[in-house]
């Protein structure tokens, strides 16, 4: 691949710029992460907020984006051209580590939180320490202020919406009124966490093929960091993977570009226009460009984060190795690099997101094929090895529930009002036509045959991967149903991959108004046009926090009433109002859901092993636990909140008959009732002729009093038997 | 045969006018058609079509033919100009209109004769003129964009050519008409301007719209209501987009351009930027969240009425330059200005406080005070407008001081910042074009410019923008009419850039060709060939293309479902099963339908009554008692109680007694309603008395009742009371 990668000699000092550059990404990424554990932390005032949970999301963040810069700096600065010395690759290895000392901690037992976060705290003031070395006042002063900030966006876009909240529980404990992706998501963590195993654990523990990367991953942070599933959810992915996505795709553009690009205050500028947006978010939103779901969806935040750094991983690889590999002069490491890195990340890839899999699979295969890899027979061979892993991986992720057949232009008709339809493909691919042409501009490409001559002499690979990955994105959301507006998922990665090329070419590629002056009315012109957009992405900024901040004071009115004490309605200036603890506390329990979160939460304090022979049953008699969720059509969900709040799989515990089912969220692995639960079906014999077949040695049978206080009655199936 | 039009300033602008006259006349024929076509299978009569398109080409396009043959070679009095002689067509036809319902001799024969052989002789030159393709394509394009209009304003609940059977069906329409036609109503009956709900206290609002209509339906022979769904479509809108054109035509003629410039009928640039800025490129929706109502200028009758006046005012003044008697000068400074300015307060005030705006700023920058003439016209416009403003502003339409109101509160949430920007869109790319001809680059540029007064046009243009801007983001003028003063830019803006556009292009192709050129590294021809820049442009611009499509196809569609539907209901009504083309247009199976509608009854002793001789509904007042629960509550589904009592005097043009809303509604405090006192209890036996009503008339001045109550299932029973009678 070409400029922006290849310097033309406009930076300064690449080399030693490169440096600076990974620490502002790691200082930067850093105080995001601290912003919004404060963010989250400031959330729950008034409510009980034990320091410690917050503290260890905070340590592990600092460990995932600070020592990636210090091993690099220690280690591997000097030993550029080597893949696995690259920023990204480290950056990689960081999260695997953190992934694989979480799986390891249930079997040595010991906890390691608190050395990580010391680490994770030793690797932030190292980076920060040299950073503050390299960088002027201005830029010392202008990122951390300008991170923090950053932070209450990106605070108020995840915890903004439904799906995520500082005060998740409390608001299922309130009225019940949550998104049931929160119950889901926690429930397959759970799973994970427990048996080993995806799947939600509604009547036993069957395989679900399904993207459970990051459950998995979120699975082993909480066992790295002692939290529970909620709270990974909650807390610790917000605070550890939004800044790790933005400071992977900043990395990811460095890592592209060999210098720091940073210093220009350029990119900064692209860098927030492409983040907050410079239109309004009714406008992005009409023509189907859903801003916010970058944050929102964890497993694309991993997945996306994964995919850039492995990019950046193998351009690395490719620009020092790939005279060799075409050339016959293949080293063992080489093939070690493409026999293990390139599939194991795009299996990775793929148990994180099927998209990124699917689409970075084909990005290589391009690329390989452009580059001649046919013309050398070990490459064909890994090239066929991966493409039947992918394959076969595609088999163990993909649920075949979401496979519902052609629908021409669903995407479109389904989340992009008619009259907008013209403008889909123009905003969709915004930033990949600004790429592609600010691309063939330097590349003084003026007609279609110039750009036939730059593909042809290998100049415009990265140009033609944009557009490869841009069409093949969009094209599941013309053709397939995918539900809920996943096909986003795959049209919105060449957004990312262009951002972050725009991004490492910011100080070559976009135009400069050099010699404009004040008093030219060109300047006064653009300064005209540029202030709707600014005030645009000023109203971005606060639109999310602003929301995030009313949600919050509605569920503290909602207690405050439920205490006897009325405070108005639910407007953010009333907040400072909101936080007495007592009051609070009390609204609390007297809240319809409290004893019954309270008793499962008991129940999830149970030993490991315990849980792991123990399946948990609630009959249908206990209307107070199946009409927990209060959202409409919530009833489908209620069956999750068992395992997503004690771990436990639950025997027979599908919903109510007549509660409409939804045909996702793994429920269409298991039988839908068919007549209401018998006495018969609820005797100690019956339970546990179910929950032996499905692997388990005991039954808890949960019954909730009209106070929704739970009572536990276990049932030894081994006496049974 | 065909003739090469040969290139001259002078040729394209006599060409261009007539590409004007022809436009008009096409989309005044094309709006006519559509009525007529509509009405198939209802109650038809040719003639009111035909007399409303007569009158439309009497307006748009004698003024030309008249203006040929009065102006002699080389003369260029303003009072002899096509603007000046269209606002004197506008004046004849009112009086003529006047004259019509005050003695019964009706002139319009004549008119619509001569607007025929215009419209005719014009456009059998025009054709002969220009290359056949070109005009082919020009015809095309005019009949699809009438086709957009008629569909825009027959596309609401306002105007429809289906109006009285919409009415009959479910009420289904809009207040606002009813408003507007009680006062026209009201003019003409009582010769006061009042919406006539309980007798006819004076009424502060810009009738003039309303009083010019009631001439017009007078003149072809029709009632108001009628005239509002057939003849201001088919005059109005045809003058509005003429008097766009026409102002760009002057514009043109008075700053020149170079011969290479191609005639307006075939410059698609101009029609391109005419498109986009009434159509619109982006959907209809987000141009509604920017507070481009598109629909609103087409059914807002006074905005409309106005803005061609304002727009001729404008182009008169334009044609001012080259007059060179003094004579003229004086009567269009001492008479004409301030005469138009009163003309445009009782069409719309906005437009009269911008002209008075305009007025002003140029006698500030082309100093006024050194001429006695120009001293004192000035202060005749501002005396004149001191002088109209009361009676024609509504104080209740003024909510207050309200900081930002119109951004606020009309334009949609998240969007309020692009309003200035996309709002004005037009002005700014005018302003930007002129500062770009004129090669100012920078702010000293710009002052010479503006010394020099290079710019007196873009400044124009941008204090209409300013002017237009600040009322509604000062005050809270209600609903939303503050658009009434920002939007008049647009067309203002889009007939400068008409007016310049080709020579922009012009200067444009030449600044490319002085320049080196670029170099081409790719000597293949085909596919190869095809530059980058074109594929972006291609593909950046589809989007807008197609918009404009969609848009343009959205409301005509809408008509046409509403049409059928209309249709389908009725014959549903009428019994008969089949539902095909032919029980939708037959006559007698519609008829019966719209007999067995809920309000035919209501709708036909209303109309009956306003078939009376003037001289009785002069002396008489009508009395709808409020146990006649279908007439008061037919609005009370959707909330609109309080806008039912204007239906009977809009439809049968006598005034109301005790006709307030019901007890319980609210009043609103628009609408002239304030005049009125709201009812404190419900309507009493005692009230509706002979006496009581008596009473009530002659203490308004009136000597008869006429009463409308229930009556059987078909029709309400209506009664005469003579308040002089004995015993009354």
């Amino acid at each position: 691949m070409q400029s922006p990668i290849v310097d033309n000699g406009r930076d300064r000092d690449p080399e030693a710029g490169l440096d600076q550059a990974f620490a502002t990404v790691a200082v930067a990424a850093s105080i995001v992460a601290l912003g919004l554990a404060a963010i989250y932390w400031l959330a729950r005032a008034g409510f009980d907020t034990p320091f410690d949970p917050v503290l260890r999301s905070v340590g592990l963040a600092l460990f995932l984006l600070d020592v990636p810069y210090a091993v690099w700096h220690v280690f591997a600065q000097r030993s550029r051209g080597w893949a696995a010395a690259s920023y990204s690759f480290i950056c990689l290895a960081t999260l695997a580590s953190i992934a694989a000392l979480g799986r390891l901690v249930p079997f040595a037992g010991v906890d390691l939180s608190v050395l990580v976060t010391a680490l994770g705290l030793a690797a932030f003031l190292f980076a920060t320490f040299h950073w503050l070395r390299s960088v002027s006042l201005r830029h010392a002063l202008a990122i951390p202020a300008g991170s923090a900030l950053f932070s209450v966006w990106t605070g108020g876009v995840v915890w903004g919406r439904i799906y995520k909240s500082p005060i998740f529980l409390e608001m299922l404990i309130t009225d019940g009124i949550v998104h049931h992706d929160g119950v889901t998501l926690a429930a397959l963590g759970n799973m994970l966490r427990t048996y080993h195993v995806p799947s939600m654990g509604l009547d036993g523990i069957p395989y679900m093929a399904y993207h459970w990367g990051s459950p998995w991953l979120f699975a082993q942070i909480a066992n790295a960091a002692g939290l529970s599933l909620t709270e990974v959810y909650h807390l610790a992915f917000p605070v550890m993977m939004i800044p790790f996505f933005f400071g992977g795709l900043i990395a990811f553009a460095i890592q592209m570009r060999g210098s720091d690009v940073t210093r220009d205050p350029v990119f900064w500028i692209l860098f927030l226009a492409a983040t907050v947006g410079v239109m309004p978010i009714t406008g992005t939103d009409a023509v189907g460009v859903w801003t916010s779901n970058v944050v929102i969806s964890e497993s694309y935040t991993v997945g996306m984060a994964v995919g850039l750094l492995l990019l950046a991983t193998t351009v690395s690889f490719w620009r020092n190795r790939a005279k060799s590999l075409l050339g016959g002069s293949i080293r063992w490491w080489d093939f070690a690099f493409m026999l293990l890195v390139l599939p194991a990340g795009l299996v990775a890839l793929g148990y994180l997101k099927i998209s990124l899999m699917v689409l970075g699979f084909l990005a290589a295969a391009y690329g390989a094929l452009r580059a001649g890899a046919f013309r050398r027979p070990p490459l064909v061979i890994i090239g066929i090895m991966t493409a039947a892993l992918v394959v076969s991986v595609y088999g163990r992720v993909s649920l075949p529930a979401h496979r519902e057949g052609m629908v021409a232009l669903d995407f479109m008709k389904s989340f992009v009002a008619p009259p907008w339809w013209p403008f889909f493909f123009l905003f969709q691919f915004f930033w990949s036509l600004l790429y592609v042409v600010l691309r063939l501009r330097s590349e003084d490409a003026r007609n279609v045959g110039d750009v036939v001559a730059a593909a042809k002499a290998g100049r415009i690979l990265d140009v033609e991967l944009v557009t490869l990955l841009a069409i093949v994105g969009v094209i599941p959301g013309l053709i397939l149903h995918i539900d809920g507006g996943s096909a986003f998922y795959f049209s919105d990665v060449q957004r990312w991959v262009s951002v972050g090329l725009l991004l490492a070419g910011a100080h070559t590629l976009v135009p400069r108004f050099r010699g404009w002056r004040w008093s030219e009315l060109r300047t006064i012109g653009v300064a005209l046009l540029a202030v709707p957009l600014v005030i645009s992405m000023m109203r971005n900024a606060t639109h999310w926090t602003a929301r995030m901040l009313r949600a919050n004071a509605a569920t503290r009115v909602q207690l405050y009433d439920a205490a006897g004490v009325k405070r108005g309605p639910p407007v953010i200036r009333i907040l400072p109002r909101l936080m007495n603890h007592d009051i609070l506390e009390a609204g609390l329990r007297l809240s319809p859901n409290y004893k019954p979160v309270e008793g499962l939460l008991e129940i999830s304090r149970m030993p490991l092993a315990e849980k792991r022979r123990t399946a948990v049953f609630v009959p249908q008699s206990e209307v107070r636990y199946w009409q927990m969720l209060r959202r409409p059509g919530a009833c489908t969900f209620s069956s999750y909140v068992v395992p997503s709040l004690t771990g436990m799989s639950m025997v027979d515990g599908m919903p109510p008959v007549g509660c409409k089912l939804s045909r996702y969220y793994g429920l269409s692995l298991y039988r839908p009732r068919v007549q209401p639960q018998l006495p018969g079906d609820t005797t100690s014999a019956a339970l546990c002729g179910r929950a032996v077949k499905e692997g388990f040695e005991r039954v808890l049978m949960l019954r909730f009093d009209s106070a929704g206080t739970v009572s536990r009655k276990p049932i030894d199936c081994s006496r049974i038997r | 045969m065909t003739e090469p039009i040969a290139a001259s300033p002078a040729v394209n602008d006599v060409d261009a006018r007539d590409t004007i006259v022809v436009a008009t006349s096409i989309a005044a024929f094309v709006l006519a058609a559509i009525y007529w076509v509509s009405r198939i299978g209802f109650v038809n009569p040719a003639a009111p079509v035909l007399q409303s398109l007569g009158l439309s080409l009497f307006i748009c396009c004698t003024p030309l033919q008249l203006m040929r043959l009065i102006r002699r070679k080389g003369d260029g009095e303003w009072l002899s100009s096509q603007p000046a002689l269209t606002v004197l067509a506008l004046v004849v036809s009112a009086f003529a209109g006047v004259l019509a319902g005050a003695t019964g001799f009706n002139i319009a024969a004549v008119l619509s004769a001569a607007g025929f052989a215009s419209s005719i002789w014009t456009g059998a030159r025009w054709l002969r003129r220009g290359k056949a393709a070109h005009s082919l394509a020009f015809l095309a394009g005019t009949v699809a964009f009438a086709v957009w209009t008629g569909g825009v304003v027959w596309g609401s609940r306002y105007k429809m050519p289906l109006f009285w059977e919409t009415f009959s069906l479910k009420a289904n329409i809009h207040h606002d008409p009813m408003y507007i036609a009680s006062m026209a109503n009201m003019l003409a009956t009582y010769g006061t301007p009042s919406i006539g709900l309980d007798g006819v206290p004076l009424a502060h609002y810009h009738y003039g719209s309303g009083w010019l209509f009631i001439q017009w339906a007078n003149l072809i022979g029709t009632d108001a209501l009628s005239f509002y769904s057939l003849g201001y479509p088919v005059v109005v809108i045809p003058l509005f987009f003429g008097a766009v054109l026409l102002l760009g035509a002057e514009l043109r003629e008075r700053m020149g351009g170079s011969s290479d410039v191609p005639p307006l009928r075939s410059d698609y640039r101009d029609w391109i930027v005419f498109l986009a800025a009434t159509i619109g490129v982006i959907p209809t929706r987000a141009l509604d969240g920017l507070a481009i109502w598109n629909a609103n200028v087409l059914i807002s009758e006074s905005y409309l009425a106005g803005m061609p006046v304002f727009l001729l005012v404008l182009a008169s003044g334009l044609a001012l330059e080259r007059s060179t008697r003094q004579r003229a000068r004086v009567a269009f400074l001492l008479g004409f200005l301030p005469l138009a300015l009163v003309a445009c307060g009782f069409l719309k005030i906005s437009l009269m406080l911008l002209l008075l705006g305009v007025v002003l700023y140029l006698a500030v920058r082309l100093h006024f005070w050194r001429s006695w003439i120009a001293s004192v016209s000035v202060v005749l416009c501002v005396a004149a407008t001191a002088l109209t403003y009361p009676i024609v502003s509504l104080p209740a339409q003024n909510s207050g001081i309200s900081p930002l109101n119109f951004m606020r509160y009309d334009v949609a949430d998240g969007w309020q910042q692009f309003f200035p920007l996309l709002h004005m869109m037009w002005t700014w790319i005018y302003i930007a074009a002129r500062l770009w001809e004129e090669k100012v680059r920078d702010v000293t540029d710009l002052r010479t410019a503006l010394r020099a007064k290079r710019l007196m046009d873009a400044e124009v243009l941008f204090l209409l923008m300013l002017l237009g801007f600040i009322p509604g983001e000062l005050i809270s003028i209600h609903g939303g009419s503050a658009v009434y003063f920002s939007d008049v830019q647009r067309w203002v803006a889009l007939a400068f850039i008409i007016g310049r556009i080709g020579v922009w292009a012009e200067r444009w192709r030449a600044d490319r060709a002085a320049r080196p050129a670029a170099s081409v590294r790719t000597e293949d021809g085909g596919v190869r060939a095809v530059r980058l820049s074109t594929l972006l442009a291609i593909f950046v611009i589809a989007p807008f293309v197609v918009t404009l499509l969609a848009n343009s196809v959205q409301w005509p569609l809408w008509v046409v479902r509403a049409n059928i539907a209309l249709r389908r209901e009725l014959v549903a009504l009428s019994g008969t099963r089949s539902a095909g083309l032919s029980a939708l247009t037959d006559p007698r199976t519609l008829s019966e339908g719209l007999r067995r509608t809920q309000y035919y009854g209501l709708v036909s002793s209303l109309r009956d009554i306003r078939a009376l001789p003037i001289e009785e509904r002069q002396r008489a007042v009508l009395f709808i008692p409020q146990s006649y629960r279908l007439y008061w509550t037919m609005w009370d589904a959707d909330g609109r109680c309080t806008y039912t009592p204007l239906v009977a005097p809009a439809v049968s043009s006598v005034a109301l007694i005790d006709g307030t809303p019901s007890y319980g509604c609210t009043q609103t405090n628009q609408y002239n309603m304030t005049a009125y006192r709201p009812r404190a209890g419900p309507q009493l036996p005692s009230d509706t008395t002979d006496a009581a009503l008596c009473a009530r008339a002659r203490m308004k001045g009136f000597a008869e009742v006429i009463v409308l109550g229930s009556g059987d299932a078909s029709a309400p029973r209506r009664r005469r009371i003579d308040c002089y009678l004995p015993g009354r």
